[in-house]
């Protein structure tokens, strides 16, 4: 019964997950693969969520894969991170600047990262004006 | 083996002072073994340190001039009668002294033999830290009764032994004295400096040690009428001047500079100690075993680049410190280069020597070339201008000088232009020097093109990720599966695993982010779950009672932390799954508690807890 409340928490945090209006992702650190995309995720990077699942990670950060590297080992050391630095490419093939705040959590005895994603290109637009 | 269980350690042989053999309350000296060529033999065996001695070889020793007629069966005699006094076990004096195809042997692992311990216990010191390793010079220097096999003072085989010992007795005398002066025992450390000196008057670093410990002592004037006293020595006897580095300690107490400045450093922890891990080393025998070969053979005689390329979290820095661990006896330096500091000229290369020598080895005839390398080197006012060639030929001086020395460069991939080139012009100019570089460099930070990339090492080590039989011996389910085999994530996995750190669900990972700001800022991040977004601060400090200016600093500080963000005057969560699963996982008590605080009305959400914040 120990175990109850915490996959109850979880159920619910599918139902959460799905439902944010924040982009988000789980993904495989060591399998260049993203497991789960709700559906704010797979409208930010204009995919449907069939194709995204089997979009490698490294497709979606061609730019800046050494660092996004290094951002997940960051966070599987200290368990969270968070970074303004990186860019997404869309399925369009446009690239977005993002904020994304990354947790690490296990899952079945394996490492797992949650990605909560931000567009900041109207962070962007005011400055290239100035 | 029934002998050597009896035998070993109660059986003691000495060969420093006069020979004897201590067996329990029995004392065999010189005279007790059956006459003086038994004994001679028995010397001689014991000189070969428990390798055979073919009988040919005995009988030359013994008869240089001319053997006699039936000179084995001589040898035969003394070896019978040899044994017969060494002890009163026939079985015993058989194993101890054993017959061979046409040779003897001595089996001085049965006993406790002086030489034995004494060769033990300075290996050890070499890899000990400073306070034990002196601990255990002086034990071996404790073993020195005195002159080895005092009694056979021309014979062939005593003399090439003792001047085997007496270069090592004078090298654990030596050792002592800089871990005295590690310890900033002086008194101690001129004993030692003092004892080497009468075993060798021409030694100059025993008069350098010398030095040193007069002048860290106050004893200024006599430092300095000590270096008069050996420059006029060897210039009586050989016509030759001092070394450079013996000129420098002498400017250096003209100087009197800082003492602690020309110590040695003491090391802190052993070698071993450095290189052990809370996860052992796990596969990597191949790469170690490569590295280890090609340090090995650089120290022979031929300077050697070696790099270590891997991606980050490999294992590169585990390796060089198990490099480093097995390279015992072996001066080695070591530094890391920093992200930033790669506009530094050669901070990396300076830091590594620094590691590796003294302040007064570092001083000498290169080191005004050299302070462009090591500024603190102290130099003439002004000090002269040197070309770049000139000081990396100084470099190639020091290396040169202080040979055998392995360097060892993490992160290649940030140090500054000066050091790569530094590293290059070694290895070009330093071929015949036994000194090995050894870089590690992280292949992402060092794409083609990059500087790192230009050099040409001797060898090169690439690391994959570990293989599931590599990680096979930590009998983790699945463990290969979770870290993809990655050695940092491996270890990350276990101790976090001993820890039980890891959340174990998604909402657990989020809460626990929030609650890693601290029981204040949890508390009003619970609160501020409950509001509709975005929020005021004032009817958040009103539910939570408190300061409305103090709480606005709070929640300033959560928008740093990147928790919440700020939006036109009020502020609101920067991601709303946060909020969501705070707010889910406040109780139906604390939603009823909070409603009925005084101030606006909390988000219909906080009634509703699943259901999704407006944005």
């Amino acid at each position: 019964m120990k175990g109850q409340p915490g996959m109850h928490r979880d159920h619910h945090f599918g139902q959460l997950f799905e439902e944010s209006s924040d982009p988000a992702f789980i993904v495989d650190p060591f399998g260049d693969r993203i497991l789960a995309a709700n559906r704010a995720g797979c409208a930010l990077l204009g995919y449907t969520r069939k194709e995204l699942l089997a979009t490698p990670v490294s497709r979606i950060h061609p730019a800046d894969l050494p660092q996004l590297r290094e951002f997940f080992t960051r966070v599987l050391e200290h368990g969270q991170g968070s970074t303004t630095t990186l860019t997404c490419r869309t399925k369009s093939g446009t690239f977005l600047p993002i904020e994304m705040a990354l947790f690490a959590f296990g899952s079945g005895g394996r490492l797992r990262i949650l990605g909560l994603l931000h567009d900041r290109s109207e962070h962007r637009q005011p400055r290239l004006g100035h | 083996m029934r002998v050597e269980k009896e035998n070993r350690g109660s059986l003691v042989i000495r060969l420093f002072g006069p020979l004897a053999i201590e067996d329990g309350a029995r004392t065999l000296g010189p005279r007790d073994l059956g006459g003086a060529r038994p004994k001679q033999v028995l010397e001689i065996l014991l000189a070969a340190r428990g390798h055979q001695v073919a009988t040919d070889r005995l009988a030359d020793l013994l008869w240089p001039r001319q053997r006699p007629r039936n000179a084995a069966g001589s040898l035969h005699t003394f070896v019978s009668a040899l044994r017969r006094h060494l002890t009163c076990d026939r079985a015993q004096a058989r194993e101890l002294v054993v017959t061979e195809a046409e040779a003897y042997r001595f089996a001085t692992d049965l006993v406790d033999f002086d030489l034995d311990r004494f060769d033990r216990l300075v290996e050890r010191s070499a890899r000990e830290p400073t306070r034990a390793a002196r601990r255990s010079l002086e034990q071996a220097l404790a073993l020195v009764r005195g002159e080895l096999l005092e009694d056979e003072p021309y014979a062939v085989w005593a003399q090439d032994l003792r001047g085997t010992y007496q270069g090592r007795v004078l090298g654990a005398h030596l050792d002592a004295a800089d871990a005295a002066l590690a310890e900033l025992d002086y008194a101690g450390a001129l004993a030692h400096a003092d004892a080497s000196a009468e075993l060798d008057r021409f030694s100059e670093r025993a008069q350098r040690t010398a030095m040193l410990a007069l002048y860290a002592l106050g004893r200024q004037h006599e430092a300095l009428r000590a270096y008069r006293r050996f420059c006029a020595l060897i210039d009586g006897e050989f016509g030759l001047e001092p070394t450079a580095q013996s000129r420098a300690l002498q400017s250096a107490i003209l100087r009197q500079e800082d003492v602690r400045a020309l110590l040695p450093r003491p090391i802190e922890r052993s070698r071993r100690d450095a290189g052990e891990r809370s996860v052992r080393l796990l596969g990597r025998a191949n790469e170690l075993g490569t590295l280890e070969r090609a340090a090995r053979q650089a120290l022979g005689g031929s300077f050697a680049l070696l790099l270590i390329e891997a991606e980050a979290g490999l294992g590169k820095t585990r390796l060089l410190d198990e490099l480093a661990a097995s390279l015992v006896g072996v001066r080695v330096g070591r530094a890391s280069c920093s992200e930033l500091e790669r506009h530094l000229p050669y901070v990396p290369l300076a830091a590594a020597l620094r590691d590796a020598l003294t302040r007064a080895e570092l001083s000498g005839q290169h080191q005004e070339a050299l302070r462009k390398i090591v500024p603190e080197l102290t130099v003439a006012d002004p000090p002269a201008e040197f070309s770049e060639i000139e000081v990396l030929e100084a470099l190639v001086g020091v290396l040169a000088g202080h040979a055998p020395l392995v360097l060892l460069l993490d992160d290649l991939q940030w140090a500054d232009q000066a050091t790569i080139t530094a590293l290059s012009y070694l290895q070009r100019r330093g071929a015949a020097i036994p000194a090995a570089l050894v870089a590690a460099v992280r292949t992402e930070d060092a794409p083609p093109g990059h500087l790192a990339r230009r050099l040409r090492p001797d060898t090169i080590v690439r690391l994959n990720p570990l293989t599931p039989a590599e990680l096979a011996p930590l009998a983790v389910p699945d463990l290969h599966e979770a870290t993809g085999g990655n050695p940092r994530f491996v270890v990350e996995t276990m101790t976090r695993g001993s820890r039980g750190e890891l959340p174990a669900t998604l909402a657990e990972t989020l809460l626990a982010r929030c609650r890693s700001e601290g029981a204040a800022s949890y508390r009003a991040l619970l609160a501020a779950s409950t509001l509709a977004q975005p929020f005021d601060p004032e009817p958040l400090a009103a539910l939570l009672r408190a300061d409305a200016a103090e709480l606005t600093e709070e929640l300033e500080w959560l928008c740093e932390r990147r928790i919440l963000r700020v939006d036109g005057p009020r502020f609101r969560f920067r991601y709303d799954l946060v909020r969501e699963v705070l707010l889910a996982s406040v109780s139906p008590a604390r939603r009823r508690l909070l409603r009925q605080q005084p101030g606006p009305p909390a988000d219909p959400a906080g009634s509703a807890p699943v259901k999704r914040a407006p944005r």
